[in-house]
This record gives structure tokens, sequence and C-alpha cells, in this order.
């Protein structure tokens, strides 16, 4: 419960000082001196700004990812077995795969930059996204009210949105808070190897990378950037395992 | 028998799939590759040959087949950065990684055995330590390694100087094991938890067996398949973890080879590199659960009857 409140607070600081905080001005005369990074700029605003970039990115990911899941679950759910078979079988191959390696491999085909970075972070969600959600479509269909409806005589389009659909974003908004955590820690990784967002973008992996290169001249670049992305994913997972305990008492 | 030999064809198949599924990677690709390399990399190397390299020359009904072929010879292409075939490199950095990961495993599996039996033990201040342990588990699960890798750079060889800072195979397995260790804590101390609940834990533990031989033989050697099989399906996030690792340490295995190919731009090179990391996960889970019945008589008498 404690912790809870702590990560929820930390997240509405966070939340706070993302969206008020102006961007930061280049002064290369004081490059790498206590707070600033390689380019002169004061590195609390900066990570501030790159948590701005950063959650952008794992909300864009999110909302494609959420939509395109929901779709094709509905879609396997209704569809004959065989093919939802099939298509489990193709998903337990791809859940092998973390994330990071499926986002690594789509930057890989699709180039790098801000659009595909986006794609390739919902591509490597979305097995996990789709499993996830058909596991519980499955159950759902499954319940008597459900075989009601049906042999009342409901049609498909009447099932998915009155029954289905309800209980699947219900599932999903459990799963959010981990959904956004690993978003944010895969766009971090990306970009950190150089296959994220375009040079030049502020985003918390690019910072991490700079970390990374001036860690011998500048050590506390690693420590300002990496402890408020570390309190961030702390706090997302926090979250989700209270929530976990909770469920949601319907279920 | 009859069950290992489907597994093994099954197997078989599913690599040539990956195989046949990484070699479309280059047809994907928008725009043209052969544009793409020569303005990326303003390499001297003329159209024809990279078009040949790419196996863009011929029509994919051709091309495939052919490739395939020749990997069956061992003949994995050539790399257009290197400029030399692709399969010696290819099984060099094999080696290296399965070292790595084959340590790493050992450091991850003895620091997360050791905080889950800690934890799993009756301490008088047992609160204490069960939520230090819990503490060093959601933070491990939490961190990136894009972030921890650097900072135990800093510590281990600039501070400390234990280290060389590129090229040492123990930093970088300590600092991937290290890495890993935080999500099998949580999960190894779940498998245990589990078990003590059981009958015969509970039976031995009334009996007053000694508290390590309680929990390695009543708790740890029953989970031991489940744990197997667990530590199977972590083997795609050692290779992600690797990947970092072996980017900020420098060391020549295959995330850093995968890395570097996307960067140069060496189509072919990267493509067998997804390839064979692909099969190697897919071995690694598949091997995890091939240990787990190998290690449960009940399992074994059942499939290879």
């Amino acid at each position: 419960m404690n912790a809870s409140r702590l990560a929820w607070f930390w997240l509405a600081v966070a939340a706070l000082a993302a969206i008020a905080s102006p961007s930061p001005d280049f002064n290369l005369d004081r490059a790498l001196e206590f707070p600033r990074d390689a380019f002169g700029r004061d590195l609390f605003l900066l990570t501030s700004v790159a948590a701005r970039g950063s959650v952008a990115f794992a909300l864009a990911t999110l909302a494609i990812t959420c939509a395109v899941a929901l779709l094709v679950t509905g879609f396997l759910a209704l569809s004959s077995p065989r093919a939802r078979e099939l298509a489990e079988r193709i998903l337990d191959f791809f859940m092998a795969f973390p994330s990071l390696l499926i986002a690594l491999a789509g930057q890989a085909v699709m180039g790098t930059g801000s659009t595909t970075l986006i794609l390739s972070l919902g591509l490597g969600l979305l097995p996990s996204v789709i499993r996830f959600l058909i596991v519980r479509a499955r159950e759902v269909l499954a319940e008597e009210y459900v075989s009601a409806a049906w042999a009342l005589g409901s049609g498909k389009s009447n099932l998915l949105s009155r029954h289905l659909l309800p209980a699947l974003l219900e599932h999903l908004r459990l799963k959010l808070p981990f959904l956004f955590a690993q978003a944010i820690g895969v766009e971090a990784t990306l970009s950190f190897l150089g296959l994220g967002v375009s040079p030049g973008s502020v985003t918390w992996g690019a910072l991490l990378a700079q970390g990374k290169d001036y860690l011998i001249e500048a050590p506390y670049i690693s420590w300002i950037v990496g402890l408020p992305l570390l309190f961030t994913l702390l706090a997302f997972m926090t979250i989700e395992s209270q929530w976990g305990r909770r469920k949601s008492p319907v279920s | 028998m009859k069950w290992l030999a489907r597994r093994a064809i099954g197997i078989l198949l599913l690599a040539l799939s990956i195989f046949v599924a990484t070699h479309l990677i280059i047809r994907l690709i928008p725009g043209d590759p052969v544009d793409v390399i020569l303005a990326e990399t303003g390499t001297n190397i003329p159209r024809e040959v990279l078009l040949h390299d790419l196996k863009l020359d011929l029509p994919l009904s051709q091309a495939l087949p052919q490739q395939i072929r020749n990997a069956f010879q061992g003949d994995l292409g050539t790399s257009i950065h290197y400029k030399a075939p692709i399969a010696p490199l290819l099984a060099e950095r094999t080696k290296n990684s399965l070292a790595l990961a084959a340590l790493a495993m050992g450091i991850g599996v003895a620091i997360a055995l050791t905080l889950a039996l800690l934890r799993s033990m009756e301490w008088k201040n047992g609160l204490w330590i069960r939520r230090a342990v819990d503490l060093y588990a959601a933070v491990l699960a939490a961190a990136p390694s894009a972030w921890i890798a650097p900072l135990f750079s800093l510590l281990l060889c600039v501070k400390f100087r234990l280290f060389p800072v590129t090229g040492s195979l123990l930093l970088c397995a300590l600092v991937l094991g290290i890495a890993v260790s935080g999500f099998w804590v949580r999960a190894f101390s779940m498998i245990m938890t589990k078990e003590k609940s059981r009958d015969h834990y509970r039976s031995a533990e009334s009996r007053g067996v000694p508290v390590l031989t309680l929990l390695l033989k009543y708790a740890l050697l029953p989970a031991g398949g489940s744990l197997l099989a667990f530590l199977g399906t972590q083997a795609g996030w050692l290779a992600a973890g690797a990947v970092v690792t072996e980017t900020v340490f420098e060391w020549p295995g295959l995330g850093s080879l995968l890395i570097e190919s996307i960067l140069k731009r060496d189509y072919p090179l990267m493509e067998m590199t997804i390839c064979v990391t692909s099969i190697l996960i897919f071995l690694g889970s598949t091997g995890g659960d091939l240990l787990q019945i190998l290690v449960n008589p009940k399992l074994r008498e059942e499939i290879l009857d």
C-alpha cells in the first residue's frame, strides 16, 4: 500500500516536471561542468524534457499496440477454433523472443527514425499483448452469460461489443502500467544502442548513450539521467503488481 | 523415441523457416537496399557486386533455393563490411556468445538461488531480509541494462581497476548475470514458496529435518524440473541483455555483431546473425522443456515409451 502510494507520488512529480520544464539552452563554453551535458545544457531540465519525449513515444506505441491487439483478438476469438489454434502456436513461438529483440529486428528492417521506432516498439509488444488478451477472451466466451446471449440469437458484432470488448478492455487496463514500463525501457535501450530515435532527439535512451560516452569525464550524467528512469520504471511495476493483487472485482 | 524424432523434425523445420524468413528481410526493406548501402557507407564496391552479395540479382524463386543449398554446404554468403565469408565469422561469434551465456547463466543462477534460499529461511529478522531481497529483485528487474552496464564499468574498471574496460568475458558475464538475476530471484522465490506449502515439505519440516537440508532437498529438488524449464524460457532474455552488455564491454559475440551489422548496413551479415540468434533462442527454450522431461521420471516414462 505504502509502496504504491510512493509510486503514484513519484509519477505525479515526474509528470509535473516533464510538463513544466522548458527546453534548456545550449552553452558550449560550459560543456561537462557539473550538471551540464556535452553541449552545455542543464541536465535536470534536459532529463525532464527527455521524459516528455520518451513518454510521448510510449503513449503513441501503446495506443497503436492496444488498438491492433484488440482488433486481432476480437477477430481470432470469433474465428474458427483451428484458425485460433494456429494463431496461438505462432504467438507461442514469438513469446520466446523478448520485445527488445523483436523491436530490434523491426528497426533493422525498417531503418532507424522516430516513426519506425514507434512501429518497432509496437511490434515488439504485440505478441505478448495478444497472447494475454486471447486467454481472457477464451475465458469470457466460456461464460454462461455469453452462451446465453448466443443462444438468444445475438450476432457476432453484438457479442463483440456487449460482452467481449468490455471484458478485454478491463483486462488490458490492468496490464497497462507494465506495458508502459516496457515501452519506455525498450525505447531507452534501442536509442542507447543508436538504433532508436534520430540523432539530436532528446529521449532517455539518447541521454543514457551520452552518459556512457562521457562516463569518465562526467559520471554524473549517467546518474542524473538514469535514476529518474529507474524510479519511473519501478513506479509502473509497483502499480502493476498492486493492481494485479487487487484484480477486478468482476472477474 | 518416436516422440523425440517428431520433436527433432519439428525443430529442423522451424530452423528452416527461420532461415527463409530472415532471408526475406532484404526484400522487405523499403527502398533500394543497394542505394541505402551506397549512400550510407560511401563504399566503392560496384553496384553489380553488391547486387550479387545481396542475392538481389536473381528472382526470389531462384535465389532462395540456392541460398538453402549453399547453407547446407556451409556457405552462408559474404559480408559486405568485412569482405569475408560469413560462416567462419558467425562460428567464432557464436562460440563467444555461448561462453558468455553459459557463464552469465551460472552467475545469475548462483545469485538467484542464494537470495531465494536466504529469503525462504526462517530468520529472526526475516521480514527485513525478505524486504531487502525483494528490493534487490524489483530494482534489478526494472533497471535497464543500458544504464547498469556503464555504471558497473565505471565502478569495476575505472574506480577499482579490477577488469580491463573492454573485452573481458568475466566482467561482461558478471554484469549480464546480475542484470537477469533480478527477475530470476522473484521466479525462484515463487517456485520455492509454492513447494513449501506442499505436504511432503510440511511433513519433513515437522520431522525436524535441519533447515538447509529441508530447503535444498524438499523444496529445491522437487522444483528442479520447473526451474530448468523456466531457465530455458530465459534464453531470449539472456540474448536481449547480451546485446547491450556485449556492446558496452565490446565482447565479440552475436549481440555486438548484430548491432554492428545493422549500423553498417551489412544486410547479408545482419540476416544471418538474426537467423542464428533466433535459432539459438528457440533451441534454448526447447532444451529447457526437454531437460524438464528428462529429470522427471514420471514425464519421462509417459513420453519415451
